[in-house]
């Protein structure tokens, strides 16, 4: 169940960064540290009624899923592209948080071995 | 930049991929569906890479933006890990003031460059103390990042995860050259 509601968490941090970004125009760093601040705060609010796994990996999550929205239409322009690179980003993160705990850079790092292959699917596709 | 100098800032950046994805490989114990996937983001990671390496792009960093960053970093630094604000407030928080920067003089190219490296440098503010336990890595690790960031602006625009790789190149390298003697 709260495994379930961090994919959850991944797919919206990308694809509401991503709209934020490419739709209203907020730009790269404002779509997605507007939204992730609002998140954060938010947890941090209702955390004494949360899970306490929830509270504590869905920020991280939704920060670091953030970062796959931070890509440019241009690039990319499926929304359902962005949201697979979503949920990747939780089940990658799921499974290396212990090895890179505390290393700074390396949500961005797991954004983009999320985005990457993403974008090649798209490249793929085209063929 | 050259054609040259693209290509070795994309074999870096593939570099730091592969070790990130080689790390999680190397240590899952047996072969699960988990593995399988890793493979198949390994086999589709190189491939972008080999679309990637054709191009070629013209843009260069100031040191004002290495600037940027490393304030960027050591404030998140400071905020995550002196104040205790945990590194997603600190770097959201930092990041999003500097982000805010262009709407003070919105035809500010400067200004909008700027909001960009420093909130690549908040990422290498994420790092914990568990990690650089003394100040002087934090100083090290962003003036690394700094340097890959200049060397790679043109590279991966529009690619998203472009400036976190850029904050765990300085953050891994510190690691590897500081930290495992």
């Amino acid at each position: 169940m709260i495994v379930g509601s961090l994919y959850i968490v991944g797919l919206a941090g990308a694809l509401i960064a991503f709209i934020l970004n490419n739709n209203f125009k907020m730009g790269i760093v404002v779509g997605s540290a507007l939204p992730s601040l609002v998140f954060v705060l938010l947890v941090m609010v209702f955390a004494p009624y949360l899970p306490i796994e929830f509270a504590t990996e869905a920020p991280v999550i939704f920060y670091g899923a953030a970062f796959i929205g931070m890509a440019s239409n241009k690039i990319l322009s499926s929304y359902l592209l962005i949201g697979i690179a979503g949920l990747l980003f939780t089940f990658i993160y799921l499974f290396t948080s212990p090895y890179f705990e505390g290393f700074g850079g390396a949500l961005g790092t797991t954004a983009a071995l999320c985005f990457l292959p993403v974008w090649s699917i798209s490249l793929l596709k085209k063929k | 930049m050259t054609k040259h100098s693209s290509i070795i800032g994309y074999i870096l950046f593939l570099f730091l991929h592969l070790f990130f994805i080689g790390k999680c490989l190397l240590d899952t114990s047996d072969f699960k569906i988990s593995s399988l996937l890793f493979l198949i983001i390994l086999g589709l990671l190189i491939y972008s890479y080999i679309h990637l390496l054709r191009d070629k792009f013209n843009s260069k960093a100031t040191i004002f933006e290495f600037l940027a960053l490393v304030i960027g970093s050591l404030l998140t630094f400071y905020l995550n890990n002196y104040l205790e604000w945990g590194a997603v407030l600190a770097s959201a928080t930092v990041g999003l003031s500097g982000g805010l920067l262009p709407y003070i003089k919105p035809s500010s190219e400067s200004l909008k460059s700027a909001a960009i490296a420093i909130y690549c440098g908040t990422f290498v503010g994420m790092a914990s103390t568990s990690l650089f336990d003394e100040i002087h890595y934090i100083f090290i690790a962003s003036a690394i990042s700094g340097l890959f960031y200049i060397y790679t602006r043109g590279l991966l625009i529009g690619y998203g995860g472009k400036l976190g790789s850029v904050a765990f190149s300085g953050v891994l390298a510190t690691v590897l050259l500081f930290m495992l003697r």
